[in-house]
Order: structure tokens, then sequence, then C-alpha cells
């Protein structure tokens, strides 16, 4: 009985004291509440029709799934994106554009073939072992069948 | 007339004897406030992009004499009977002649439309939750707005304050503008400030509301989202509002309007028009006007205080509503959705959304959390603009 006497002074107090500005917090709750409510309810509308709409793209483009994997899979095996895979060297300025030149030339030899070759790892050849490159090369050129 | 007499009448014209005049120190005092932001904004790079017109727009407005900017021509007198536009165009400065598109409503809804140029809503419609995400962060306009009914500030003062929670600067200055023009470069500096500190003020509220174990949430690869659905949805949402609130069709409208020109594909020329030249046009005019309406006496009162410090709280508040609101969420959807998403409603694109991601991956260092919490943040935006519409609906 008291409290709810009580609650009840309070909720008038509440309502109607007004405050410095001449509106009383009934007011101010008044626009507070009825203003969440609208953008709440305006989003939740949105949220409604684009699910909605959603699904009805879903339901007219279903078939787009199944062909992408299989697409997928078919250019796999023929055109393969050339990529570089990471260089195991000491960090230098020049190697960047010693990849760029690697892979460029190797992209050259295949060229008109079709393929396309994928580079893995770029090593430095240890010179200590065997000849050098172009000693390699001329070696090579000399000895190879007619 | 002798030579002394030429010299002194020179003399009383000039800026200096302007600061001896009634209240003419206070432009004296905004001339020094203005070198302090211009500092922020070189210095500090606190979104030097605006700061730095509005800077320059106060300091030009507050040199006596100078007459490139009158605010009796927009205030007081002019507020109640109408503003006298063939006065304003006969005598006014440059500023006078710019400030009318802040007025009149155009700069703000110009400004929209870049942004659309320049948002992508695909995580937005691949995940429609989010929408719901961006009109909790709004939960700091109204907070503010009844702190700063509780100040004592008149309701359409308060609603002008509360939308700095929305950390939106065109949206604040077109609802300020509308309804109370007297605190517009008060509001727009608090606004564009607390926008720019966005990174420093929402990660210890982050932290405060969400566990670790929340903030670790790993959330589900967003779906594609096709041209088709990319193209409809802004038309699909313009209709929807505007015809729901009229009051915020203009701002909605402009903003979908960039978008479908982005998505659409067919006129890459004006999408990079409105993106680059007509946003950098816009923003130098709205810049230096917003700046040119501080000048003494109704920036450096005690109103001004309360609006920087509703306008913090506005900013905590919707970080706080956004948050939690993501937190109900998680426990709903169990656990699908990182609660760190919910603070990107605030719609300071793209910040907020990376502030996300930061503080997730301080969590979790492989955390991607930057699409998904894109999402919440330009619904943020379209959530702000439907804000702004219900507050002008109801204040005027």
């Amino acid at each position: 009985m008291f409290l709810n006497s009580l609650s009840a002074k309070v909720g008038k107090l509440l309502v109607e004291k007004t405050l410095d500005n001449g509106y009383t917090w009934g007011d101010v709750t008044n626009v507070t509440l009825s203003g969440i409510a609208i953008v709440f309810g305006m989003l939740v509308l949105l949220v409604f029709i684009i699910l909605v709409f959603g699904f009805i793209m879903g339901m007219v483009n279903p078939k787009n799934k199944a062909p992408k994997v299989q697409k997928a899979k078919v250019e796999k095996k023929k055109t393969v994106k050339p990529s570089v895979a990471s260089v195991p060297t000491a960090v230098a300025s020049d190697d960047d554009e010693v990849i760029a030149v690697i892979a460029a030339a190797v992209n050259a030899m295949y060229e008109g073939s079709g393929k396309k070759p994928i580079i893995r790892t770029i090593k430095r050849a240890d010179r200590k072992v065997g000849r050098s490159a172009w000693g390699s090369a001329g070696v090579f050129e000399n000895t190879r069948a007619f | 007339m002798s030579v002394i007499d030429t010299i002194v009448g020179l003399m009383e014209k000039s800026g200096f004897a302007g600061f001896f005049q009634d209240g003419g120190y206070l432009n004296l005092i905004m001339i020094g406030v203005s070198c302090v932001l211009m500092y922020l904004a070189i210095k500090k790079q606190f979104e030097p992009l605006l700061l730095l017109p509005i800077a320059f727009g106060m300091l030009l407005a507050n040199l006596p004499f100078a007459g490139i900017y009158h605010s009796e021509f927009f205030s007081g007198e002019a507020l109640k009977e109408g503003l006298d536009f063939g006065k304003i165009l006969h005598d006014g400065g440059l500023l006078d002649i710019l400030y009318l598109g802040v007025k009149l409503g155009i700069y703000p809804p110009l400004i929209f439309l870049g942004i659309g140029c320049m948002t992508d809503f695909g995580p937005l419609i691949s995940n429609p939750k989010s929408f719901l995400l961006g009109a909790a962060a709004q939960l700091g306009i109204f907070g503010a707005f009844i702190g700063a009914m509780a100040l004592g500030m008149q309701a359409n003062e308060a609603a002008s304050i509360g939308i700095i929670g929305g950390a939106d600067g065109p949206t604040a200055i077109f609802v300020t503008s509308k309804l109370a023009p007297h605190l517009l470069g008060p509001i727009a500096v608090a606004a564009y400030s607390y926008m720019a500190l966005v990174p420093v003020i929402q990660p210890p509220i982050m932290k405060l509301l969400t566990t670790k174990k929340e903030r670790r949430v790993r959330m589900e690869q967003l779906r594609d989202v096709s041209k088709t659905e990319k193209i409809i949805f802004p038309i699909l949402v313009t209709i929807v509002v505007s015809l729901l609130l009229p009051d915020a069709a203009v701002l909605v409208g402009m903003l979908m309007l960039g978008n479908l020109m982005r998505e659409c594909g067919v006129v890459d020329r004006i999408s990079k028009t409105a993106q680059n030249e007509l946003m950098n046009i816009i923003t130098i005019f709205l810049g230096i006007s917003v700046g040119a309406t501080t000048n003494g006496q109704t920036f450096l009162t005690l109103d001004t205080i309360k609006i920087i410090l509703m306008g913090l709280a506005a900013f905590c508040i919707g970080t706080a509503g956004g948050v939690l609101f993501g937190k109900l969420m998680y426990l709903l959807t169990g656990g699908k959705v990182n609660p760190l998403i919910g603070s990107a409603g605030v719609s300071a694109v793209p910040m907020a959304a990376r502030v996300s991601q930061k503080v997730g991956q301080e969590a979790d260092p492989g955390n991607f959390l930057l699409m998904h919490a894109m999402g919440p943040n330009v619904s943020g935006v379209i959530g702000s603009a439907v804000a702004a519409g219900i507050l002008i609906n109801m204040m005027s």
C-alpha cells in the first residue's frame, strides 16, 4: 500500500515536474522513446525487406553455385596463374628486381606453349660446387646431341 | 585635412580599433581559438580536411570590420522574421553568400552524395542483422538529448546537441542549421573533433563492456552479394525510408543516389566527380562557412562547454549502446556475432570499423573483423540520417 502510493507520487512528480526550460520529464521521455522506437522500427523494416529480397534473388538464381565450382576446378588444371613463392635469401633491395626478371624469363620460355608455370622457390645456386651458370650453359651447348 | 587626421581616421577604421568596441575583445579570443584549432589540424592532424577550413573561417569571421561575414543577417531578428535574402545578397561578404549553402541545407546532402559513391553496402546486404547494430548505436543521440534537456536547454537545441552522437558531420550540420542555427559553430567543431577522436574514445568503452572470450569470436564468411542486389538496394531503401519519413528523404536519397551511381557501373565519370571534385569543393565551402558562424558572443559561453560535454557523452553512450546490443546478438545467435562490431554502428565511416578491427586483433591476431564491422558502420549512416529526420520532424 505504502509502496503503491509512493511510486504513484514519484511517477507523478517525474512526469509533471517542469525542468528549467519549461518542459517536463514526461515530454522528454515521450520524445526519446518515440524517437528510438521509430529508428529501430524503420531499420527492422529494412532488415525484413532485404531478407525477403535476398531470398527472392536466391530463388531466381539457384544455379549460380554449382557450375562455378566446376569451372574453378577445370581452370586450375589448364591455366594456373603464375605466382612467385617466398625467396629464402637474405633481404636485399635487388631481390625484388631479380625475382621479376627471373619470372619474366621463365614466362617467356613458356610463351606459346599454352601452359603457365608456377614459380615455387628461387634459390641462389651454390657456385662453389661445379661450374658457374654461364659455364654450364657453354658445356651444354657444346655437348648436346645434333 | 592634415596628415595626422588622415592617419587617425585610418586607424579608427582598422581592425585593431574594432577590438576596443563593445564585445570586441571576444573577437580577439576567437582569433586565438582559431589559431589553436589550426595547430591541431596541421600539427596533430585532427581531421584536417574539415578542421582547417573551419578554423580559418573562424579567423576570417572574427576580424573586425572585414565584412566577410555578418552574423546579424542570420540570427536574432532575422530568425524570427525570416531571412532577408535581398540584403544578404546585396550587402553580404563572401562567407555570407557561401553560408547560404549551409542555411538552405544544400551542402550536407551533397556531401552525402559523395559519401554514397564511396560506400560499399555489400557487407550490410549480406548480413542484414547489422542494421540493428546501426540502430542501437543511435541511442547516443537520444541519451545526449535527455542530458541536454536536463541541463536546461531548449528542445530544439537539445536535439541538435544530441545529433552529435550520430558521429556524422553532415547530418549534425543539417539538423543544427534547421533547428538551432545559433549553435552551428560549436556543434560543428564538437562533432568533427569527436569524429577525429573515435580511435581514442571507443576502445576503452569496448573493452569495458565485453569479455575477452566475446572479443575473440570469429564470424562466418559473408556471402557474395550479386550486382543486381547492390543496384536494387539503394533504390529500395530510398523509397521505403522516404515514404515513411519524408524529413529524412533528402539525406537518405542523396546517399543512395551516390551509391547507385557507384554500383550501376554505367556512370563512372560522374561517380568519380562526386567522390572527388564535388566532395572537395563542398568540403571547402562547408568548412569555411561553418567556421564563420563561430562569433565570440555565442561561442565563448557556458553553452559551448555544455555542448562539448554532452557531445562526449553522446559518443560514449552510442558506442556503449552498439556494443551492448552486439552482446545481445552474441547471446541470441549462440556466439556467432562478435560484440565488438556493435561499436562500429556510430557512423564514422570507416574509422569506427577500423577501431573494431584493431580491438578484435588485440584479442586474437588472426581475426579479421573489418568487413563484418563495415555492415553496422554503413547502417549507422542510414540510422543517423533517419534519426535526423525524426528529430527535425518532432521539433519543427
